[in-house]
């Protein structure tokens, strides 16, 4: 009995060590080598663009399932919402924060979102808007490819986001 | 010595239990301010799956247009190196700190990428092909809803 608890205790600690030597030493992750261009904004800033880009994807997502069901009304309205008329009330301190191909890019995703809106009211035809989703999706690769957000200094105070119009939106 | 041995043995099967259990089950992770789970990371652990969740992205911007151009053969082309191929080889101290369910998440992901390759290849039909990439990107929205990563000790 004696002697199969010290055996236990040596696969154990044996175990034990694998693991840690795993864990510690064995392909750790490599230092950060993010060469995109930082887009510096306070915490609650970057919250809101966060937040408004899951928005984005969810338009997407919910865009994929309508299309698959042939339910314009929805591709519509979901896309409406996050057309240019999100970006009413955007706060200035945050506009003059983008950089110009960053806002650039941001106005023209919305404006496809719009174009998607118009075609699914006007014709209907899911050729077209599949097109058009993966002419937009390609605006969020670019975007994405480009771009991070940093944080300016600690946590930023002054800049009252509840009135971001993306903040107020819901799914359908 | 006998009692020294037996107590070694409770002591060693408690820490690789609660080992287990931080490795496999918890991760590491805090409640971040803006009511999602923040998984706290070193900065080259972020942007790694970063990077990969870019990679995503861009398969399925190009698995779309694909679908637009009704070209099954290209949907699964891209589908198929975002599939359960790409979790090769992941870093074990990163797999470590993701919670499990961040951890099925992702890998029902990947496993939903190898069926639409397959779904296309087989089927060739874009409408099935638009269903199911519906549904794999509720995966994303959802994933998105209640994680972000944040860089330990540096607030974001």
């Amino acid at each position: 009995m004696k002697k199969i608890s010290w055996i236990l205790n040596i696969g154990l600690l044996v175990t034990l060590g694998a693991v840690l030597y795993k864990y510690n030493f064995v392909k750790s992750a490599p230092e950060s080598t993010d060469m995109r261009q930082a887009v510096v904004v306070s915490a609650p800033e970057r919250d809101a663009l966060l937040e408004e880009m899951r928005w984005f994807l969810e338009t997407v997502q919910g865009s994929m399932v309508a299309l698959s069901e042939d339910e314009m009304g929805t591709i519509a309205e979901l896309n409406s919402a996050s057309g240019m008329r999100a970006t009413v009330g955007t706060p200035q301190a945050l506009t003059d924060k983008l950089p110009e191909e960053f806002r650039l890019l941001g106005v023209s995703t919305h404006q496809l979102f719009d174009g998607i809106a118009q075609e699914a009211t006007d014709m209907g035809d899911p050729a077209v808007i599949t097109e058009q989703i993966g002419g937009l999706l390609a605006n969020c690769t670019t975007c994405h490819a480009s771009y991070r957000f940093e944080i300016e200094g600690a946590q930023a105070k002054g800049v009252n986001l509840a009135i971001h119009p993306v903040c107020k939106l819901q799914p359908t | 010595m006998k009692k020294l041995s037996l107590l070694l043995n409770v002591v060693l099967l408690c820490v690789i239990a609660y080992g287990g259990y931080k490795f496999i089950i918890e991760g590491s992770v805090e409640q971040a301010d803006d009511g999602r789970t923040a998984i706290m990371l070193n900065s080259g652990e972020r942007d790694l799956v970063l990077g990969e969740m870019r990679t995503f992205l861009e398969a399925v911007q190009g698995i779309v247009t694909a679908i637009a151009e009704d070209d099954m053969a290209t949907v699964a082309e891209l589908a198929t190196p975002v599939g359960m191929v790409a979790t090769e080889g992941e870093a074990a101290s990163l797999m470590g700190k993701l919670p499990i369910e961040f951890k099925l998440h992702g890998m029902a992901t990947h496993g939903l990428f190898d069926d639409l390759a397959q779904q296309a290849t087989e089927t060739g039909d874009s409408q099935l092909v638009t269903v199911s990439l519906g549904v794999l990107m509720e995966n994303c929205t959802s994933c998105h809803a209640g994680y972000r990563f944040d860089v330990a000790g540096t607030g974001k």
